[in-house]
């Protein structure tokens, strides 16, 4: 009884010191087996999905035991009758085990044994498995013996469960902060992904951490990846979906799912998944307005179980991801539609000059030169008749010049032919405020961007002709790869009000449109200046919803 | 632009024209009004392919282009028309109903002699860009 006590206070100043409870159990262990009439001592833990795993154990030379692996609870065992009944429970005989960790036991030479629960917060946690290698069944009072050093286990237990538990919630919370701040700036889509899947990665037990979306092909696109197998699924991949894999499952199930071994995984994804070395893994779709956008996958390569409750802490996760997919397609959705109205705006204009100049232009051309014909044939006698033809002439010759007026402001052919330096330099010829031009070379550009930097150039000339009373507006244009930019000053008056004037108002959301940044700096008595920044490749984010 | 030949004029007798226009009405009345100036149009052409060829057969002593020829560019016919040896020493005006301050640096770059607007063309107009010097031929043809 002595011994037992001072076994116990061994065992309660470890728990008091706030031990891993790895040495906790490894102390249990070893203190039960010492001082009980028995060869082995064995602590199992209960896992998600009808599992038990090995968490420490103790032997004398007698027993031969390995620690380690996962068994499923099933058959005439001590760990399953514990995890059926919640109660102690005892075996006389090994003969009669069954199940693999019955057959485990028998194996090991064990011949009787007891067991206890290990009950934490009112939750069954694990079993503690005592027994011997000799004849004969164990003292009666093993199982008292026993629940004694299980009590103590569960408050260890319960101790640093808490201690983790509150450490571990504290991580999640900043992580999750982190990424929520990420998706309010709304970051480009790959930032929260990469982000995500990184702090996935760092904030639980596992190896790699992938991001898919699903493609309406039967097939998925990485666009997140952490961790050792990240070259495996680089950012892009495309994998089909089909045969037996995580990502399959959680696509057609729209559910969270679990893999505990990747020996039966077949198909594209769970081949790979199987080359990379993957032994267990957890997915969590990620919703998105109710259909299944994607899916989160956590994986170890290691033996060790995942956390039980991963999938619920990997929601928390893909709510967020959900929310910066919906706003990015929203915003994605939006500008396309933008975009889709001012280039079919441009289309309308384009087409209406054509039709003018084609139809309406040539045909009076064609009067403007038969009528000219005809007054050369009026005799001089007839010279009331020569001075009506006259007038006729002249009225269709204001006619002609007023349809060419029209038909330029709508779209000037000249953009299309000469491109928009030539464009720009017959802008500058006409405009009533002298123009210095400086054109940086460039090649041709993208239509709907020499369209929107001609008319910015039209409409700041027009405006420093109208209301600048500037002298002389200069222009500047540069292009490399990757941007336009634009430079229009005049030496006018200055004091113009963006907010005011929809013209404007009219040219920033042309440029906005194509994603480039427009600016008005207009001091009074300092001239106004436009500085205009136009992207010439096309960011790349989140594909826009299937149409 | 291409040099002309020094104090090259229309001579008294019938000049031979070849039009380059795809535009039928256009056709009709500028072929009608030459003619009635006493210019000989000896063909016309509705696009570049159909413009060389002619120009290469007929060998006029003008060709008016126009300079939007549907998908084809009046400037381009221009450059071939100086580029191809047969052709090079044809006398070349470009044509539109454009004004030609919206091209004027295309119509100088080109090697046409000069320009005349559709609603200006007349047989006077023509000779006006003939009879400028090089340097000054893409000015408004009728100031």
């Amino acid at each position: 009884m002595d011994d037992e006590h001072a076994a116990l206070r061994r065992v309660a100043t470890l728990v008091a010191r706030g031990s891993p409870p790895e040495d906790v159990f490894a102390a249990v262990t070893q203190e039960v087996g010492q001082l009980l009439p028995v060869d082995f001592a064995i602590m199992a833990r209960y896992e998600f999905g009808g599992t038990a795993t090995y968490v420490a154990s103790w032997e004398s030379r007698e027993a031969r035991f390995e620690v380690g692996g996962r068994w499923p609870l099933e058959g005439n065992n001590l760990v399953t009758r514990v995890f059926e009944t919640g109660s102690p429970a005892r075996l006389d005989s090994y003969a009669d085990a069954t199940g693999p960790m019955g057959v485990l036991g028998r194996e090991s030479g064990f011949r009787a044994a007891v067991a206890t629960p290990i009950v934490v917060d009112g939750h069954l946690w694990g079993a503690v498995v005592a027994g011997s290698t000799g004849d004969g069944p164990l003292p009666a009072d093993t199982e008292e013996s026993l629940a004694d050093f299980t009590e103590l286990l569960a408050t260890a237990i319960a101790n640093a469960e808490s201690r983790a538990g509150l450490a571990r919630l504290a991580e999640e919370q900043a992580a999750l902060r982190r990424v929520a701040t990420l998706v309010a700036q709304g970051a480009p889509s790959e930032d929260v992904f990469a982000a995500v899947t990184e702090e996935v990665g760092q904030l639980f037990p596992v190896d790699f951490v992938g991001m898919a979306r699903y493609e309406p092909d039967y097939s998925e696109t990485i666009v997140g990846s952490w961790g050792g197998a990240a070259e495996r699924f680089t950012v892009g991949t495309r994998l089909s979906l089909g045969g037996h894999n995580l990502a399959t499952i959680v696509f057609e199930t729209g559910r969270p799912s679990r893999r505990d071994t990747y020996a039966d995984a077949s198909g594209q994804v769970g081949e790979t998944a199987r080359e990379a070395g993957f032994r267990s893994s957890v997915g969590t779709p990620m919703l998105v307005e109710g259909r299944v956008w994607g899916v989160v996958i956590a994986c170890s390569s290691t033996d060790d179980p995942l956390p039980a409750d991963l999938e619920a802490r990997l929601a928390g996760f893909t709510e967020l991801l959900a929310t910066a997919v919906a706003n990015a397609e929203s915003r994605a959705a939006l500008a396309a539609s933008r975009a889709r109205i001012v280039a079919a705006a441009d289309r309308a204009r384009r087409r209406f000059e054509r039709d003018l100049h084609d139809g309406t232009q040539q045909r009076l051309v064609a009067l403007m030169l038969e009528l000219g014909a005809a007054r050369a044939t009026v005799p001089p006698e007839l010279s009331e008749l020569g001075s009506e033809l006259g007038r006729v002439a002249d009225g269709l010759a204001t006619v002609f010049d007023e349809v060419r007026e029209i038909s330029r402001g709508i779209h000037p052919a000249i953009l299309a032919k000469g491109g928009l330096d030539q464009a720009l330099k017959a802008l500058a010829r006409r405009s009533a405020v002298p123009v210095q031009l400086d054109l940086r070379p460039a090649g041709r550009l993208p239509t709907n961007i020499e369209v929107a930097a001609y008319y910015v150039v039209s409409e700041a000339l027009a405006n420093a002709a109208k209301h600048a009373c500037a002298s002389l507006v200069y222009v500047w244009r540069d292009a490399d790869d990757a941007t336009l930019r634009l430079a229009i000053h005049d030496d006018g008056i200055g004091g113009a009000d963006p907010t005011r004037g929809s013209g404007l108002v009219g040219l920033s959301d042309r440029i906005e449109t194509l994603g480039g940044r427009f600016e008005v700096i207009s001091l009074a008595g300092a001239g106004t200046t436009l500085l205009i920044e136009i992207p010439l490749r096309i960011r790349s984010d989140v594909a826009p919803p299937e149409a | 632009m291409r040099a002309a030949r020094p104090g090259a004029m229309l001579p008294v007798v019938a000049v031979r024209l070849l039009i380059v226009d795809d535009n039928e009405p256009f056709l009709a009345a500028s072929r009608a009004v030459l003619q009635g100036q006493g210019l000989d149009v000896v063909a016309v052409a509705r696009t570049a392919a159909e413009g060389l060829l002619r120009a290469q057969l007929l060998r006029p002593d003008l060709i008016l282009v126009d300079i939007e020829l549907g998908d084809d560019s009046g400037f381009d016919l221009a450059r071939q028309l100086a580029d191809e040896g047969e052709t090079a020493d044809l006398d070349v005006i470009l044509i539109s109903t454009h004004p030609e301050d919206d091209f004027a640096d295309l119509i100088s770059e080109s090697p046409a002699l000069g320009f005349v607007s559709k609603s200006e063309l007349s047989r006077f107009a023509l000779e006006e860009v003939l009879r400028r010097p090089p340097s000054d031929r893409c000015g408004d043809a009728a100031g």
